[in-house]
């Protein structure tokens, strides 16, 4: 009859932490916009330096899976990747906890305590969903404005966007918060930029609507998506290239729909002027 | 200087303010650090800067490479200055350059039924975003080949 050592050993317990420390990092790495390469390697790093052996990690858009050795005996753990958004806070904090972890200045329990803090974030008080909403709409608000004049826009264009971007930074807020599906979200946030925008058409002379809507687009298009995917694509991460690809093509498909349905509209109605393209 | 570079030059100039203004916004929104987010802000205008007269002079592929280029070099650069992730200076400065009017002007071209022009213009799109993701692998690609032994990035 052979000894087994038994399964809750202190040894066992540690390679698993280690191991749902790795995991969760490269689970936030993931779900904030980090590129999947860089998930990889910090489990990678984080398990090397605990002293596991044959590690394999595979980063896809969707999940993650990851396996090491540790004292002759393979544990392996799995993460469902759900949503994807950009936090470069949460990236740039998983990336310093990385850090001191290799250098010794925290421990792996107290690293597992700051993740589990990160991951648990995204369930904010009434109070943290309204700031939440206050950073979205002045960020997509100034930004579609000043893109509009950068593609040459003037003031009514300035403020057309940024109250464009206000109601669709408002509008995206309501429906992620509903769990909306992605496409239906985007394909109506186009047509509520593209109808603020014709609109206000009617409201000034010599008004480049063409302008406001580009502008009040570019915080949705998937563009930064789309550059990963290819990046990923390039490295030879040729499933995440794809499906962030296809992801980024559907996109952009849907609020270019939406434009195109108002715009069309009012074209076929003759109410407008033609595309100043 | 002749009027004509001396308009040329106001106008670049007054693309990079509002280039600055837009990336920094657009940061605000991608919950940049604070730290980072002057620095991707800068970046982005900066590349900007370089793609205007560079899609002028030879075409617009080779202006977007060389403006993303510029944004990857110096963001790998400020990444190890501030131990902190490139992604987190690229991304900010990247939105200033990725393709979004050429999606739009596809999709103008699909809904006025110029179906030559869209397809034209999608192409287009894709190469200049090719160009750009070329741009940034590249750096990335070739900064941790030269720094390899350093503490991960």
């Amino acid at each position: 009859m052979s000894e087994q050592t038994p399964i809750n050993s202190e040894y066992e317990k540690t390679a698993s932490l280690v191991l749902e420390v790795a995991k969760n990092a490269g689970k936030i790495i993931l779900e904030n916009g980090g590129e999947t390469y860089r998930a990889e390697e910090t489990c990678t790093r984080i398990c090397t330096h605990f002293g596991g052996k044959n590690i394999a990690v595979l980063a896809i858009t969707t999940g993650i899976v990851l396996s090491a050795e540790f004292f002759d005996k393979e544990i392996t753990t799995v993460a469902r990747i759900d949503t994807r958004g950009i936090n470069l806070i949460n990236v740039a904090q998983v990336n310093d906890i990385s850090r001191r972890l290799e250098n010794c200045s925290i421990t792996l329990n107290q690293a597992n305590d700051l993740l589990n803090e990160i991951l648990s974030g995204d369930k904010p008080a009434r109070f943290r969903r309204l700031k939440a909403f206050a950073v979205a709409a002045v960020g997509t608000g100034f930004s579609s404005a000043f893109f509009s004049i950068l593609f040459g826009g003037s003031a009514p264009e300035f403020f057309v966007a940024l109250m464009t971007g206000v109601v669709v930074a408002g509008l995206n807020t309501f429906f992620t918060s509903k769990k909306a599906n992605g496409f239906i979200t985007s394909l109506v946030l186009g047509v509520v930029a593209a109808l603020i925008a014709i609109s206000a058409s009617f409201l000034f002379t010599d008004f480049r609507y063409d302008l406001v809507i580009i502008g009040s687009i570019m915080p949705l298009l998937p563009g930064i998506a789309m550059t990963v995917a290819f990046r990923d694509s390039i490295r030879g991460d040729l499933i995440s290239g794809v499906s962030r690809i296809l992801e980024a093509i559907v996109l952009a498909i849907a609020i270019a729909s939406g434009v195109g349905i108002v715009i069309g509209t009012f074209l076929h109605f003759n109410l407008i002027g033609g595309f100043l393209v | 200087m002749t009027p004509e570079t001396l308009t040329y030059v106001i106008y670049i100039a007054k693309c990079f303010v509002y280039c600055f203004f837009a990336c920094f916004f657009f940061g605000f929104l991608l919950h940049c650090p604070k730290k980072a987010i002057f620095i991707g802000a800068l970046l982005g205008a900066l590349g900007y800067v370089i793609y205007i007269p560079v899609s002028d002079y030879f075409s617009q592929p080779v202006g977007f490479f060389m403006g993303t280029m510029a944004m990857s070099i110096l963001s790998e650069f400020f990444a190890r200055l501030f131990k902190t992730p490139a992604t987190v200076f690229l991304t900010p400065a990247i939105v200033s350059l990725v393709p979004g009017i050429g999606l739009y002007q596809s999709m103008a071209h699909f809904v006025l039924g110029e179906t030559t022009e869209g397809v034209n213009m999608t192409v287009t799109t894709l190469i200049n975003t090719c160009a750009i993701a070329l741009a940034m692998a590249t750096t990335t690609f070739v900064a941790r080949m030269l720094f390899k032994n350093h503490k991960h990035q």
